[in-house]
């Protein structure tokens, strides 16, 4: 990837969450949304159509990670992640189309992280979402179902060095993050629409470079969109996705910011209802630190949430699991250990200047 | 070590203008050797960047030879998992000009980093690519053509007449949405997808695109191996310069390789003082070389550059890069080839330190002759094995070496037999003095006689060779261009509004359509002519008769370019397959310089009835009796409001090639007259070399009452008889070469075969530059000749020597 | 008289010691007459200006009536090519002629080649049998038995000699100059030869000695 091009690096810089920081510093964005949607408290989360993208707003995906073991009782993880960005707030069709879509994906075991990027304009139907039947696609990766909700999601992915052909079951209902799907992401007020079905179990073939292995395990899909930059002093985010052995989850972030740390997060009951945290319920602070490709990186975490008497160790089950894509980040699987046990997994950006 | 060395060195503090000579010949020998390197690595630099950035050449890439693809085609790939990206190329009119489109998508585009390069050089947003009004990139030569609300930027890969664009905005310009032109698969593919004649059965792939941006490497490659033979052949003529005042240098020093033996010194210590010094110098002399070496390539670029973008569109910048590598191969082969030269030094050397008394000259030159006629006829032998065994242009130029290396070593032999035929038929004392005399300088000459001959002869061949190409090119474009005025045209319908015109104006409109195909291995286009008596008159046929036409227009039968003959081995009356759909039998073949790709004429209603896409680019006109060509060319544009350079008169076109074809030759000429140059300065080099030994020759037949005016007259003339001779000698084997490059290189290189012509006058001029070489080469020791003191002669006589 | 030297003078650049000193003597027709004297007394640079190849600061030379020692190089070398010839220590010969085109060399170009003549000399200096061989592929004597036969082979009327034998061993310098005394005089020529070595000058008709710039009769 040396020098691929700087102009995914720009394109890049819009799409995901995390890096917003960045857009925000590139000139021609500004920081208010030009033209683009922007979330409101007021706004009312509808599906299906919600599943399906979103082009008046900036940026938006769909991102699923995965806690898996094989038959032999080894834990691995899987990533499958749709992003888009748009241009203008246009949908015309064909190459004229200012939608750019952007596929990572990855496979974590304890030794080992493969990962592949795909990169597709939007309007001539390389990439796309579409509902009824609902489809996510960027060329032959594709999370899909038979009909039009995500209960039951078919997930394919393939490289060169791996692939992974994946069926998800849904045994919860959605999760609305924050006020009813309208997450706020810093003490200013911006904000993303942000729904998830934490509660897939999973059955499938993952295919690594010794040959294909049958799994088992569960996996979480987030959904978000918004048009919003974070606040100008956040540099960068760690998230968390936790699923404990009494089918309790928790999800939590920690945005970093120079003024001070923004943290936020969702607390899913047993039967998937949602209770939003209060800004600060949460924390997470780093335990011990990795050298990742010349990088620190926290590869273990002390996670608490007082209200619930939760205090978990998070670790890294492959502190390398770093995304070396064209925007880079680091995205693996987890243990949790403490008053809590469970899987789940851990995103950091920010960490690769 | 050190004082043996020290006392080595001391040599050249005495003999300074010997030092000179010596570093400036091997200077000479490594500036041209790395002059010729330095543009060739610049040019393949320029190629690489251009193929590496603007990248899709050398990739394969799918094509519809019988259908267009569709957007659907390429979404099909993507959705299978094959990593692929889309291009959309077209003939787009920007105001008056015509160019090339190249639509691209920069998101998977194998040249993008060189557009996002290019964007962020000129403060553009790169998402501005993306985005309208859209950005266009031309090499900096079209850019003036182009207008309209874009980004314009500059792009020094790009061809000129390319414009480089976002796909969205190609669509566009071209008026042609949701079609692709061709498919380029990228070079990295997930693992086990399925096969591409499942996915697209109508798509086929090929091993390379060809496009608007052919690979110039392919084109040029010949026109590098020239330089480079060049190169190495005056590489070569240098390094006789360094034999003989490296040689001389040893036999002068004869006195205190005694005294330093006699002190004790071991021979070993003596070669070795030898060699540290010989690399010192060579060191020394390479590195001037290469600044030479370095000013002359800036100096001779610019025209490098004009001849490749002009002739071949090979895009080659026209400034020089230093690079380490060409720095230390300089470095390298002047080292090298001070040792390669030295090498008699050295024998000189290990038998001065075996033998301390002075060794006898040795008559036994027969022997050493002998072996001299052994190795050149094994050479050349050599170099016909390799003509038949190695394939292509590299066994056409492996034979050229042996036979120019065979043909050089016999020369002393030659010399000597014409010296001893000689003697037995004169009597007169001093010409049989002089003629015995030159006879026993023959082995000090004899190198850097060789080395003239191969210059003499180089610049025969060659100088024939280029000018036979320039009148066989200039008799065939006239032949060519038949038609007295040619009109471009874009669309179908300015061709249809042009052969209207022409029609109410009594003008002959000879229309030429066109359909692009390829046959298995490269591209081919195919052209359909209507029946014209111009065709059937001037049309340059290489092999054909009266009848060809005619099985053209009522039999269906195809006449095809020289180029393809070669290339597939076709002969009239065989078949060739035209389109996967279309074989055709050959009528005729036609010669088609200047074009390194297949060509084919068919009848215009054959192309029609059998080929799919026609485009018709260019209309020719003949003027109908009594209206001037320019009357005729003014009304047009007039009356069609077209612009000035869409109508072009004949010899407009013909002028503008053949400025080309000249350009193309005056590096060439440039090195052939430096090549005689560095050969003259090799024979200066012998004379001086000889001056020591020449004096006890000199002063017996001085003191004989042979003034020392007579005795200057005589080493001039010695030098212009040499001169003569060689002259004479290289003469056939010039003309040798010229056939050899006209014959087996030219059909190797280009395809094409070419008649060769001689020039006398030309040889007349080259005979008259030699006798100047000559005559320059013998001044110095003319001059020293006519200032001896009677004194010096006279030492020789006395005193121990 | 066939020579007339009178009051020679030299002086060698940078040195203020002249070499010469008014040095006076004649020479007949066919008389042979022996030059010695120490090292650097001047003895060669007094025959290189009888052969006009050298030229004196003061004095005159007559050669047959007519003074040499102003004469263009044009006029000397024409003088040396038909009537004085010259035998030198060493390096006498055209290494590039056979010792055949050597010996007839100097008459050809004086155009006085006389075949029988020069048949005679190589005859009598023992030559014939070497007449192919190359000056480098015979001996030292046999190399000046040439020089003295090409000299002498012009038939010259003066042959200058600045030692003949000086490289030569014993025998075969008493060789060389024996046949050399004996031919000049068969020849008609006059000899003037210049040796350090009293024995060999004894052999001439007439001694001088060089000593102080000056030439005076040699005592004995």
């Amino acid at each position: 990837m040396t020098d691929r091009s700087n102009l995914l690096r720009t394109l890049v810089a819009l799409l995901s969450l995390p890096t917003l920081a960045v857009a925000q510093g590139y000139a021609n964005l500004g920081s208010e949304a030009e033209g683009f949607a922007v979330p409101s408290p007021n706004g009312t989360l509808s599906f299906p159509a919600d599943h399906a993208a979103h082009p008046d707003y900036r940026i938006e995906w769909w991102y699923l990670t995965s806690n898996l073991r094989t038959n032999s009782g080894e834990d691995l993880g899987i990533q499958w992640t749709l992003f888009r960005s748009a241009l203008a707030p246009e949908n015309t069709a064909g190459w004229q189309s200012p939608q750019v879509w952007m596929g990572h994906a990855a496979v974590t075991t304890e030794d080992d992280h493969l990962f592949a990027e795909r990169i597709a304009r939007g309007g001539i139907g390389q990439a796309g979402a579409r509902t009824a039947p609902f489809s996510a696609w960027i060329d032959d990766w594709e999370m899909s179902s038979t009909d039009a909700t995500l209960d039951r999601l078919r997930l394919k992915a393939r490289a060169d060095a791996f692939s992974y052909d994946l069926q998800l079951n849904a045994h919860g209902p959605l999760v609305l993050h924050g006020e009813q799907g309208y997450s706020v992401k810093s003490a200013d007020g911006q904000a993303s629409f942000y729904y998830a079905q934490p509660a897939y179990s999973v059955t499938g073939t993952v295919t690594l470079p010794d040959g294909p292995v049958e799994v088992t395990g569960d996996a979480w899909l987030d959904r978000e969109w918004s048009s919003q930059p974070l606040a100008p002093d956040q540099d960068g985010w760690d998230w968390f996705s936790l699923r404990f052995d009494d089918d309790t989850k928790l999800m939590g972030f920690v945005l970093r910011g120079a003024r001070a740390d923004f943290t936020s997060g969702t607390w899913i009951s047993a039967e998937g209802e949602a209770e939003p945290l209060a800004p600060g319920q949460f924390a997470a602070v780093p335990q011990r630190w990795s050298d990742v490709g010349g990088r620190d990186i926290p590869t273990a975490w002390r996670v608490s949430l007082p209200a619930r008497d939760l205090s978990v160790t998070v670790e890294a089950l492959n502190p390398q699991a770093w995304m070396g894509t064209t925007f880079s980040y680091w995205e693996g699987p987890v243990r949790v250990t403490g008053s809590h046990n469970g899987t789940g997994y851990l995103e950091m950006t920010g960490y690769d200047d | 070590m050190n004082v043996t060395l020290h006392s080595f060195l001391r040599h050249w503090q005495r003999a300074p203008f010997q030092l000179v000579l010596l570093l400036a010949g091997l200077a000479l020998a490594t500036a041209l050797w790395s002059a010729v390197q330095a543009i060739n690595t610049e040019a393949r630099a320029s190629y690489a960047r251009a193929v590496d950035e603007l990248g899709a050449r050398d990739l394969p890439v799918l094509t519809a030879p019988e259908a267009t693809i569709s957007l659907d085609h390429y979404v099909r790939l993507r959705r299978a998992g094959w990593q692929v990206s889309p291009v959309l190329e077209g003939q787009w009119q920007s105001g008056s000009e015509a160019v090339t489109v190249l639509g691209v998508d920069p998101l998977s585009y194998p040249g993008a980093p060189e557009m996002s390069r290019a964007a962020e050089d000129n403060d553009l947003d790169l998402l501005a690519l993306l985005r309208p009004p859209g950005v266009l990139f031309a090499h900096p030569e079209t850019l003036p053509d182009l207008d309209g609300p874009y980004h314009l930027l500059p792009m020094e890969q790009l061809p000129p007449g390319v414009v480089l664009t976002d796909i969205s905005l190609a669509e566009r310009l071209l008026d042609d949405v949701g079609r692709l032109s061709r498919i380029v698969i990228l070079p990295d593919q997930p693992a086990s997808l399925p096969p591409l004649d499942q996915i697209v059965p109508e798509l086929q792939q090929n091993a390379a695109s060809d496009s608007a941006m052919a690979d110039p490497e392919r084109l040029t490659r010949s026109f590098h191996l020239n330089l480079t033979a060049f190169g190495l052949l005056s590489f070569c003529v240098g390094l006789f310069i360094v034999q003989g005042s490296v040689t001389l240098s040893v036999e002068q020093r004869r006195g205190s390789i005694r005294t330093l033996r006699c002190l004790g010194v071991s021979a070993a210590t003596l070669m070795q003082a030898l060699f540290l010094e010989l690399i010192l110098l060579a060191l020394l002399a390479g590195a001037v070389g290469l600044v030479i070496g370095y000013g002359l390539a800036a100096l001779l670029l610019p025209d490098v550059s004009a001849t490749l973008r002009g002739l071949y569109g090979a895009p080659v910048e026209g400034s020089l890069t230093l690079r380490l590598s060409w720095v230390l191969s300089g470095l390298a082969m002047a080292v090298l080839g001070t040792c390669i030269a030295s090498l008699q030094a050295f024998i000189a050397l290990r038998r001065m330190t075996r033998n301390l008394s002075d060794a006898a000259v040795t008559r036994s030159a027969g022997r050493t002759y002998a072996m001299c006629g052994a190795a050149s006829v094994l050479l050349i032998a050599t170099g016909w094995a390799a003509l038949n065994l190695v394939q292509g242009l590299l066994g056409g130029f492996m034979f050229l070496a042996g036979l120019m290396l065979g043909a050089a070593l016999p020369l002393s032999l030659v010399f000597y037999g014409l010296s001893s035929g000689l003697l037995r038929l004169t009597r007169a004392p001093l010409l049989r003095w002089m003629v015995a005399d030159s006879r026993l300088q023959l082995p000090g000459l004899s190198l850097s006689l060789m080395a003239l001959l191969l210059a003499v002869a180089t610049n025969i061949g060659v100088g024939t060779m280029v000018s036979s190409f320039r009148l066989t090119f200039v008799e065939w474009i006239d032949q060519r261009l038949a038609a007295e005025i040619y009109v471009q045209v874009e669309t179908p319908k300015q061709a249809e509004r042009v052969l209207n015109w022409a029609d109410r104006n009594g003008a002959r409109a000879l229309p030429q359509f066109r359909s692009d195909s390829r046959t298995a291995t490269a591209p081919l286009r195919i052209y359909g002519v209507v029946d014209d008596p111009l065709y059937r008159d001037n049309w340059p046929m290489v092999r054909g008769d009266g009848n060809s036409w005619h099985r053209v227009y009522e039999q269906g039968q195809v006449l095809i370019n020289e180029q393809l003959a070669h290339r597939e081995a076709l002969r009239i009356g065989d078949e060739v397959a035209l389109t996967p759909t279309w074989t055709a039998r050959i009528a005729g073949i036609y010669s088609d310089y200047g074009n390194p790709d297949g060509q084919a004429t068919v009848a215009l209603a054959t192309l029609q009835d059998r080929a799919s896409q026609i485009a018709v680019t260019q209309i020719g006109l003949v003027s109908p009796p009594g209206v001037s060509l320019g009357a005729l060319a003014g009304s047009l544009r007039r009356d069609l409001n077209l612009p000035a350079r869409a109508v072009v008169e004949k010899n407009t076109v013909r002028s503008a090639s053949i400025g080309i074809f000249d350009r193309t030759f005056v590096v060439t000429g440039a090195l052939n007259i430096l090549t005689l140059a560095v050969a003259g300065f090799a024979m200066l080099t012998s004379f001086l070399s000889q001056w020591n030994r020449r004096l006890p020759q000199l002063a017996p037949v001085w003191a004989m009452g042979v003034t020392r005016r007579q005795l200057a007259q005589f080493e001039l003339l010695r030098s212009l008889s040499f001169a003569v001779l060689t002259f004479l000698l290289a003469l056939p084997l010039g003309l040798f070469l010229a056939w050899v490059l006209l014959n087996i290189i030219n059909l190797e290189a280009f395809g094409w075969r070419l008649p060769m012509f001689l020039f006398p006058s030309d040889w007349g001029r080259l005979f008259l530059l030699t006798g100047v070489a000559a005559a320059l080469a013998a001044l110095v020791p003319v001059v020293r000749l006519l200032r001896l003191s009677p004194a010096t002669l006279l030492g020789v006589f006395a005193g121990d020597r | 008289m066939l020579l007339s030297v009178d009051g020679l003078t030299r002086c060698y650049p940078g040195q203020n010691r002249n070499v010469l000193r008014g040095a006076s003597f004649d020479l007949a027709r066919g008389e042979s007459v022996a030059l010695t004297g120490d090292s650097g007394s001047g003895k060669s640079t007094l025959l290189h200006m009888l052969a006009a190849l050298d030229r004196p600061d003061g004095g005159r030379i007559m050669f047959d009536g007519n003074d040499i020692a102003g004469l263009t190089d044009k006029a000397a070398s024409d003088l040396r090519r038909r009537r004085i010839a010259l035998v030198f220590q060493q390096f006498n010969l055209v290494p590039a002629l056979t010792v055949a085109e050597n010996l007839a060399l100097h008459a050809r170009l004086g155009k006085r080649y006389d075949p029988d003549w020069t048949k005679e000399l190589s005859d009598r200096l023992g030559l014939s049998d070497l007449a192919d061989r190359y000056p480098e592929q015979i001996s030292g004597g046999q190399q000046q038995r040439v020089a003295i036969g090409r000299a002498l082979a012009v038939r010259p009327d003066l042959l200058l000699a600045d030692e003949p034998s000086g490289n030569l061993d014993e025998t075969a310098s008493a060789e060389v100059l024996r046949l050399m005394l004996e031919l000049v005089s068969e020849a008609g020529s006059a000899l003037f030869l210049v040796t350090h070595s009293h024995d060999i000058a004894a052999r001439c008709a007439r001694h001088l000695h060089l000593s102080g710039g000056r030439v005076e009769a040699a005592a004995g």
